[in-house]
């Protein structure tokens, strides 16, 4: 019965005091498209990262005219590393003809053999993608039979590294920023409402209501106030990444977890700003 | 009942009641009277734990403002009943769920609440108004709803905040044969009042504050 009747009184006091449920509302719209902005970014700002990294291949490159048995014993010690996701052979002849393709030109046409070694491209697992894991690998590699050298975009890994600690230590920092934005601006706001009905809380001290019980409507009241927003949120960033995928940049990415992310961050916030509100109006009336 | 041991009260440095002790019994009909600022409404405000005293000691249903928690405040509240010179009636609620808000709030089941909520509103003759909001009410027939929700708890005593102060001469006599009604059932009144006229038309104890001292009559 108090249930259902903090429930009634929670979808009331929203109709009562509806500039103050616009306000708040819009209020937590805002920061949500703010907030889910913030996390699209942070998303795709990641998968760039990670296709970036990704991109980074290291060759291995054994002497103009390895043994065969030197080649497959680096293979297979390639192979073996938990940290190489793949090893791709490249041999002479495959070389020539990467050759011919980068530069247009037959390396017989140029020079009388092919001077060029045989090779292997290695990929590294995500994990271990970092010029100081690759460094140590390489190394080693090098002291296997008869490679020459280890070859590896350092300067893009270097510059990778160097940069995006800080777009990430920004990120971060401007995602603490809106939220601390977001709380506040949703805690003032609901705070109006619950002030729209001071009256009511005093006649629900006097004839005796507990706290707990004065605060269980505006609690719904958070609650709802959160599901509303976050639902017009979640559409409004639907579409937007609907329009931007169509018209702006085709490889921007979604994921679904930040829908719920919004959801649970504005129910939440909700809930909890009503209830500071509320426990901190119950100190003055 | 309501005890009060040398209670001191004072507002922004300045004192309002100095060492005040008195004691009002079961079934007692009490005015409250003194000048706009004399503490009257304090008085009031710490016998429901609104308010608490400097020193001293006020005791309201066996309460102890020393040693009262705010988890039991609430429960004392539902054995008393306050009404005010504004009414404090919620606007958007019509006359019956005025009076059942207060039940509401302490958790009485839909049936008991409609029973009991209805024989006040006939009781008070609020009857035709029943379905009628506060504005639609004549200031006479607000402070009757504001009544009907104090006693629909069945409360030991009724505080009474200038219960007149709004109203017409010919409202004010009728509210105030309500409380000679309600007291005469053995419900305790106490009424704080500017109004001298009708402490002389149904003289009972009169307690005067001034100067923050009080002096019975």
């Amino acid at each position: 019965m108090s249930l259902l009747f903090s429930i009634g009184e929670g979808i009331r006091g929203m109709g009562k005091a509806r500039l103050a449920m616009t306000l708040s509302v819009s209020s937590m719209i805002l920061t949500l498209l703010l907030l889910g902005s913030y996390l699209i970014f942070a998303l795709n700002l990641n998968q760039w990262i990670t296709d970036l990294r990704e991109k980074v291949e290291i060759e291995v490159f054994m002497e103009p005219e390895a043994r065969q048995t030197s080649i497959a014993q680096v293979k297979q010690a390639l192979e073996k590393q938990p940290e190489i996701e793949t090893v791709q052979y490249v041999s002479k002849a495959d070389a020539a003809k990467r050759f011919e393709e980068e530069f247009g030109q037959n390396i017989y046409d140029i020079l009388e053999s092919n001077p060029l070694p045989p090779s292997f491209i290695v990929q590294l697992k995500e994990p271990y993608r970092s010029s100081k894991k690759i460094m140590e690998l390489a190394a080693g590699w090098k002291n296997l039979p008869e490679v020459d050298e280890v070859v590896y975009q350092k300067m893009l890994l270097a510059a990778l590294e160097n940069y995006i600690r800080w777009i990430q230590l920004g990120a971060v920092a401007a995602g603490l920023f809106i939220t601390i934005i977001s709380i506040s601006l949703i805690y003032n706001t609901i705070r109006l409402t619950v002030y729209a009905r001071k009256d009511m809380i005093y006649i629900m001290r006097l004839v005796g209501a507990t706290e707990r019980f004065i605060k269980r409507p505006f609690l719904v009241e958070g609650l709802i106030q959160g599901l509303i927003a976050a639902v017009f949120a979640s559409l409004i960033v639907f579409y937007g990444v609907k329009i931007v995928k169509t018209f702006i940049y085709p490889y921007i990415t979604m994921d679904n977890r930040i829908y719920v992310g919004m959801l649970l961050f504005a129910v939440g916030i909700g809930f909890v700003s009503a209830g500071l509100s509320v426990r901190k109006y119950l100190r003055i009336v | 009942m309501i005890e009060f041991y040398n209670v001191s009260l004072s507002y922004n440095g300045k004192r309002i009641l100095n060492n005040i002790t008195f004691r009002i019994l079961k079934g007692e009909f009490v005015y409250l009277i003194g000048a706009s600022g004399a503490g009257k409404s304090s008085i009031l405000r710490m016998i429901y734990f609104d308010d608490f005293p400097d020193s001293g000691t006020v005791i309201a249903n066996q309460f102890s403002s020393a040693k009262i928690t705010a988890k039991e405040i609430p429960y004392v509240r539902r054995s008393l009943g306050v009404i005010f010179q504004d009414f404090k009636l919620l606007p958007d609620r019509n006359v019956f769920d005025n009076i059942a808000f207060s039940m509401r709030v302490t958790g009485v089941k839909p049936k008991e609440i409609r029973k009991k909520v209805l024989r006040m509103i006939a009781e008070l003759g609020l009857g035709p108004k029943r379905n009628h909001l506060p504005l639609e009410l004549s200031g006479g027939e607000q402070q009757k709803v504001a009544i009907a929700r104090a006693l629909v708890n069945n409360p030991f005593i009724l505080l009474a905040d200038e219960p007149t102060g709004n109203l017409d001469p010919v409202a004010s006599m009728e509210i105030l044969e309500i409380l000679q009604r309600i007291n005469s059932r053995g419900t305790a009144v106490l009424m704080a009042t500017h109004n001298y006229g009708l402490i002389k038309k149904y003289p009972h104890r009169t307690m005067k504050l001034e100067n923050g001292e009080l002096v019975e009559q």
